[in-house]
């Protein structure tokens, strides 16, 4: 997938990831590209900016814990300003969605 | 050092952090990670801390580059320090006197009844008012006795008050407590005062168990405010030293109510008798000296309060008058009206007089300050010029705009914020230059100018929005710049782009036209306080030394008055070096001008306001003493004594006024509405000005102090001497004390002295207007030199080239003055206009000219050109020092 089209949508993906719980950087990356069908593949380079972005408005908060395979990783955790701004993002989304579906079936 | 360490440890932390998770990543997945700097540089710049770490490095990096120029910055500072300085002094003037709430419960409730009333009527006042759920007396007093000792210096200044006044406004006291109505049960009873915090810390030495102790007090006088004393002196009063019990000390903000004092103390009103011996004004009807201070009910309009409480005033006064009222009299006592004042800011007579001037004082003020913040931004925007190689590479480099923006504002935050710390100080210094200044009047304004939270609020707000008003526009030009261009020019070449200094020079002309207006203002006001100071009084004030005594606070009644009077004027005739003596009731300049109804026959008064004169009682020689020619007639002589007939000398304007052509000389003059006395015309004197310099001298006739129609208030001496102050000082004292041991001497002065205490105002003022004009000069000549300097720096190989052409030195000197000339025609052209159109609104502050004054705008025009040619003078002596060889080369 190009950075530029999931620029707008990163955000997005990345909340939602965390809505269903904690979460290190790779493993959202791991489960965007599973829950996609292999379709969303995020860019590192976009991913770990953006989850500094959100963290210092406050959308999401770090946590360093041990991983999986006892390594030092920093989890992510959604904040309750964090799943407000999912609920509108994703509606943001449907609305979006549905503009462009709705103006395809017409012309 | 310690927080440079602390930074670096923050700033290592986050990017181990980043490292770390960075790692854990790669570790996991075995793709690439791309370009791993860009990302950690991204990382960091999202994290919050970075936010706070970018704003450190824009602070340091700011301090770097005014320390790179230490000079500049210095100044650049130094005026801004300046310019804010004097806006706090004079906001904590303004706002002492203006905008202050007194320290008390809920302001917004008081009221002032706008006269002073007499004391039984304020107790009518009290128990009968309905609208008020409080009515409080309260009256002024100044320089009674303390410790016995008569000495001035060590006189305290009072409040009479009533028993409920603290109560009524709503304050306790800090210690012990304060005055209550059980204080207000009968006249001498309760010898009892609170005292202020400031006598308390300055007298008592914070004495911790002051309370219960004692204080001694004598006499003193009424400070303002004078009722007619009547005359009967029922009982022999010596005023004596007696001891006051202190029942508290009141709380370090409170001062009392009215704006400009500052009590020593607060005593019952019921001890009027101690402090004001011989006046038993406590039952005088006639004698008005109490100032009524309400508080409204809550569910009262002032409107509402007003209509009711006038209605209580006329039932009050119609049970004065009795029976018998004539239908005449009842309808002038509907006239009576009481105005309630808003008495939230407290009382304050100086609102009145000094509300206007401080407001121009204020816009002045401002003015100095945007002259001072043209400089800055004109400095930046050379500075800016300056580092557009610096800027341009940086933005080469990718670093964006709006970063670039707040670090230069953030340098211009820093000017400002050196500067206002800077301020503190010199607003400290002002302020009490200010108070020194305004505490010379008569009376004497007590006002604490001490910086507090307010003004140092204001001193904040002003610095951040200097910073606004000079950092923004000069940030924002200087990195809208061509990337390219930029990187292209060396510095050195660019010749004759002079589009490029057109913002300076904007700057420049606005500079100057602020400070024309200024510097307009500043002749105006000068000009009037010359006119006023030296208009043509009708006699000499020079030599010229008044002083006051008080025989009825010593004990004299009646007619002894008049003996005592004339003892202290013997034994002043006689003492060496002084060349003529009298005195009068009233006094030159001295604030006090009795004035009443009078009565003449075939004048037909169109108003009431036509049977107004102005009258003072005078002793023997006070005509000749004074200076004041007699036109017709004749002086009081040693005949007109109490049993003959009463006689008066009128001036030239009430012979005018009511005797048109006719000669007034043996003419009778009825005193007063109800027709006391009836006084024989013997004498014209010239109209002089005894007690405003400003206005046109009123009507006036002169009594014998023989033959008094009123109370004598106190005696005040006219004495004509050449000695030095001090010496004659000491032979007044010397020939008072040897008429009467106990006469009091209320003060001692120059008249020079209370003339300029009666124009206060003016010479404030004045004084300050000049001190503006002269900075805003100072600012102004600094501006132009910056920019005829730069100015002269970027045509170095243009002046090159024509000095190696043959151009001639004084060519040369003209082109850099000429350049500088434009700019300040400019500016005057703008200026002079706005000057003459905001200069009508000074109308009522200004003497003997029109707001239009001529001479002014000549001075102006003249003060700003000589501003030019110091400020472009030096650069262009500079440019005719350019080696044309060098100059050529340095490309």
């Amino acid at each position: 997938m190009p950075r530029d089209a999931l620029q707008g949508t990163l955000d997005l993906l990345v909340l939602q990831t965390l809505a269903r719980g904690t979460q290190h950087g790779y493993g959202i990356t791991c489960h965007i590209l599973a829950a996609s069908g292999q379709q969303l593949r995020v860019e590192e380079g976009s991913l770990y900016p953006a989850l500094r972005r959100m963290e210092s408005a406050g959308l999401i908060k770090a946590e360093w814990k041990q991983s999986e395979n006892n390594r030092r990783a920093r989890y992510y955790q959604l904040t309750k300003k964090g799943a407000g701004r999912l609920a509108q993002e994703m509606q943001k989304w449907e609305q979006h969605t549905a503009a462009v579906k709705s103006f395809l079936e017409f012309a | 050092m310690l927080r440079k360490f602390m930074n670096s440890l923050r700033r290592k932390r986050l990017d181990e952090e980043i490292q770390e998770e960075i790692e854990f990543h790669r570790s996991q997945s075995s793709g690439s990670f791309g370009n791993l700097t860009a990302i950690r540089e991204q990382m960091r710049d999202a994290s919050t801390s970075a936010a706070f770490e970018s704003l450190l490095q824009d602070i340091r990096y700011g301090l770097r580059i005014l320390a790179r120029t230490p000079g500049v910055s210095a100044i650049a500072i130094l005026s801004l320090a300046l310019g804010i300085g004097a806006n706090a002094a004079i906001f904590s003037l303004v706002d002492r006197v203006m905008l202050s709430f007194l320290p008390v419960t809920q302001p917004e409730q008081l009221v002032l009844f706008d006269e002073v009333q007499p004391y039984p009527r304020f107790k009518e006042f009290r128990n009968r008012s309905q609208v008020f759920s409080g009515v409080a007396g309260t009256a002024s007093l100044a320089d009674v006795a303390f410790n016995g000792s008569d000495n001035p210096e060590n006189s305290l200044t009072g409040r009479l008050v009533s028993g409920n006044y603290f109560n009524v406004l709503g304050v306790q006291a800090m210690m012990g407590r304060a005055l209550s109505d059980a204080e207000d049960t009968g006249p001498g009873a309760h010898p009892e005062v609170v005292i202020s915090y400031a006598l308390w810390r300055g007298r008592f030495h914070a004495d911790p168990a002051i309370v219960g102790k004692t204080i001694r007090l004598g006499a003193g006088r009424l400070n303002s405010g004078w009722g007619s004393s009547g005359f009967e002196q029922d009982q022999p009063v010596v005023p004596s030293n007696r001891n006051f019990l202190i029942l508290g000390v009141m709380p370090p903000g409170f001062i009392g109510e009215t704006v400009g004092e500052r009590p020593d103390f607060w005593a019952p009103l019921t001890m009027e008798e101690h402090f004001l011996p011989g006046r038993h004004w406590l039952s005088r009807r006639t004698a008005r000296w109490v100032q009524i201070i309400a508080r409204l009910k809550p569910c009262c309009s002032v409107g509402q309060a007003e209509a009711a409480n006038n209605i209580l005033n006329r039932q009050l006064l119609v049970e004065e008058e009795g029976a018998g009222l004539s239908e005449a009299r009842r309808r002038e006592l509907e006239q009576d009206k009481i105005k309630l004042l808003d008495g939230s800011k407290g009382f304050s007579g100086l609102r009145n007089e000094f509300a206007k001037p401080l407001w121009i004082l204020m816009a002045m003020v401002c003015v100095v300050l945007l002259i001072a913040c043209a400089n800055l931004a004109n400095l930046l925007l050379a500075r800016g010029t300056a580092r557009r190689r610096e800027i341009g590479t940086r933005m080469a480099l990718g670093v964006d705009r709006p970063r670039l923006v707040r670090q230069l504002i953030t340098e211009s935050f820093l000017l400002s914020l050196f500067g206002a710390v800077l301020s503190v100080p010199i607003g400290w210094l002002a302020s009490r230059a200010l108070f020194t200044m305004v505490s010379a009047g008569d009376p004497a304004l007590a006002l604490n100018l001490a910086p507090d939270g307010r003004v140092l609020l204001f001193t904040g707000a002003v610095a951040i929005l200097t910073t606004l008003l000079f950092g923004v526009a000069p940030a924002l030009r200087s990195t809208r710049v061509d990337i390219h261009s930029v990187l292209k020019e060396s510095e050195r070449s660019t010749t004759g782009n002079r589009s490029r200094v057109t913002g300076e020079k904007a700057v420049v002309v606005i500079q100057v036209a602020l400070s024309t207006t200024l510097l307009f203002g500043m002749a105006l006001f000068t000009r009037t306080l010359y006119n006023l100071r030296t208009q043509d009084l009708g006699y000499s004030p020079e030599r010229l030394t008044t002083a006051r005594i008080d025989p009825i606070g010593a004990g004299y009644k009646g007619e002894q008055i008049g003996e005592i009077a004339q003892r202290v004027l013997e034994k002043l005739r006689t003492q060496p070096g002084i060349v003529a003596a009298s005195y009068s009731d009233n006094g030159l300049f001295v604030g006090r001008d009795s004035g009443t109804h009078i009565r003449v026959n075939g004048f037909q008064p169109s108003s009431p306001k036509d049977s107004l004169a102005r009258f003072d009682q005078v002793g023997p020689g006070y005509f000749s003493t004074v200076g004041i020619p007699l036109l017709l007639g004749r002086d009081f002589a040693d005949t007109d004594t109490a049993h003959a007939p009463r006689v008066t000398v009128i001036n030239e304007s009430m012979a005018r006024f009511y005797f048109g052509k006719r000669s007034p000389l043996g003419q009778t003059i009825f005193y007063d509405s109800r027709l006391k006395f009836t006084l024989t015309v013997i004498g014209v004197a010239k109209d002089v000005r005894d007690h405003l310099v400003r206005d046109q001298p009123p009507r006036r006739f002169y009594v014998s102090y023989m033959q008094p129609v009123d109370g004598q208030m106190g005696t005040d001496y006219e004495i004509r001497s050449s000695l030095a102050p001090a010496v004659l000082d000491r032979q007044i004292r010397q020939a008072v004390h040897s008429a009467s041991p106990r006469l009091r001497i209320e003060y001692i002065r120059p008249l020079d002295k209370s003339i300029d205490n009666s124009l206060l105002r003016e010479r404030l003022i004045a004084r300050l207007s000049i001190l503006f004009g002269f900075l805003s000069l100072l600012l102004g000549c600094a501006g132009l030199f910056g920019i005829m300097a730069y100015s002269v720096g970027r045509r170095t190989r243009e002046i090159g080239i024509r000095i190696a052409i043959g151009g001639q030195p004084h060519n040369v000197v003209w082109t850099v003055v000429s350049e500088a000339l434009l700019l300040v025609v400019g500016g005057l052209l703008i200026g002079i206009p706005v000057a003459l159109l905001l200069s009508r609104y000074l109308q009522s502050l200004l003497f003997g000219l029109t707001p239009a004054d001529g001479w002014s705008i000549f001075a102006v025009i003249v003060t700003t050109g000589l501003m030019t040619l110091v400020a472009s003078i030096i650069p262009a002596r500079r440019a005719t020092r350019i080696d044309p060889v060098s100059a050529l080369r340095c490309e």
